[in-house]
């Protein structure tokens, strides 16, 4: 593995953070869902300047897909004011931890079932130990004193 | 507001600012179990229009229509704009910073593969909030790192391997 791929799963891995801590004082002023919005309004003229950038054009059988499909914003934007709420009230790590378990959990859910198109993987021996591993983690910060 | 009782400060709760409250844990890993739905249905658009930006801006879209929606409902409180003014001009970054993640998430995934992708993003996650925790930075109250804290971040490296799928 490069150097360069390790320095970009860094970034990535910050900008998670600090894309929550930059919302996070928005939400100071306006409140998680304000927040939320204004957010998600700087990431769609992003995405529209680099789509207009790379020259592409929109396919004409984009609508093609069953409705439910396009949801996925809506999740993402229900994610991002709940993330803000929680991470107001337990602090950065604590919510991580605990968003990185619901993350794992729905991971498996849907893998099992092979829920919204997935095919299905049943859960491996290894999997269900990480998953009893990431409770226990959130059972550790939630009961830490100080 | 009449019936609320007086604010007594119990000896306990003043030293524990940063008790952890339990609700929104749960809150959060409620948020979690999100994620990989959006990933599953963004990824679907993604594959169906060949086009990972065009994807991801109409995810952007469809969030700011469904909290626009929300919002009309007037069920929620409404925003107040006017104090947007005191909001340092960092703060707009966020929606920047995000959509920096989506691409370069999409490119680390094509080539490490999802689970080593995964599994650093996570770990320089759990890294970076907990110093931005500990050091109380860019206005977060400080909660110091604790030993749990330490266990919980160790456990939760291993589990994240774990779970990678081979």
């Amino acid at each position: 593995m490069s150097a360069l791929l390790l320095l970009g799963a860094a970034v990535a891995g910050m900008a998670l953070v600090f894309g929550l801590v930059f919302t996070a004082q928005l939400q100071k002023q306006c409140g998680p869902v304000g927040a939320t919005l204004i957010n998600f309004c700087v990431g769609a003229l992003i995405m529209a300047g680099t789509f207009t950038v790379q020259g592409q054009t929109i396919p004409s059988d984009l609508g093609s897909l069953p409705a439910w499909s396009y949801l996925g914003g809506a999740a993402g934007a229900l994610y991002v004011t709940l993330n803000l709420i929680a991470t107001k009230a337990n602090g950065l790590a604590t919510t991580t931890v605990a968003i990185i378990l619901g993350q794992m959990l729905m991971s498996r859910l849907i893998d099992q079932f092979g829920w919204l198109g997935v095919t299905a993987r049943p859960i491996t021996l290894p999997q269900l130990t990480g998953t009893a591993l990431l409770i226990l983690a959130v059972y550790l910060v939630q009961h830490e004193r100080r | 507001m009449s019936s609320a009782p007086a604010r007594t400060v119990h000896p306990t709760h003043t030293a524990a600012s940063h008790r952890i409250r339990t609700p929104y844990v749960l809150l959060a890993v409620a948020a979690g179990s999100l994620l990989p739905i959006q990933f599953a249905l963004n990824s679907q658009v993604a594959h169906h229009s060949h086009s990972i930006v065009l994807a991801a801006g109409i995810s952007y879209l469809v969030g700011v229509a469904a909290l626009t929606t929300a919002l009309l409902t007037g069920r929620l409180e409404p925003i107040t704009w006017r104090n947007l003014r005191y909001a340092p001009w960092w703060s707009y970054l966020g929606g920047l910073v995000g959509s920096g993640y989506v691409l370069s998430s999409v490119y680390l995934t094509a080539a490490l593969g999802t689970g080593l992708a995964i599994s650093l993003i996570i770990t320089v996650q759990t890294i970076t909030s907990l110093t931005v925790d500990h050091f109380g930075l860019l206005g977060f109250p400080q909660r110091p790192l604790t030993r749990p804290r330490i266990a919980a971040a160790l456990l939760m490296l291993i589990a994240v391997t774990l779970q990678v799928p081979r």
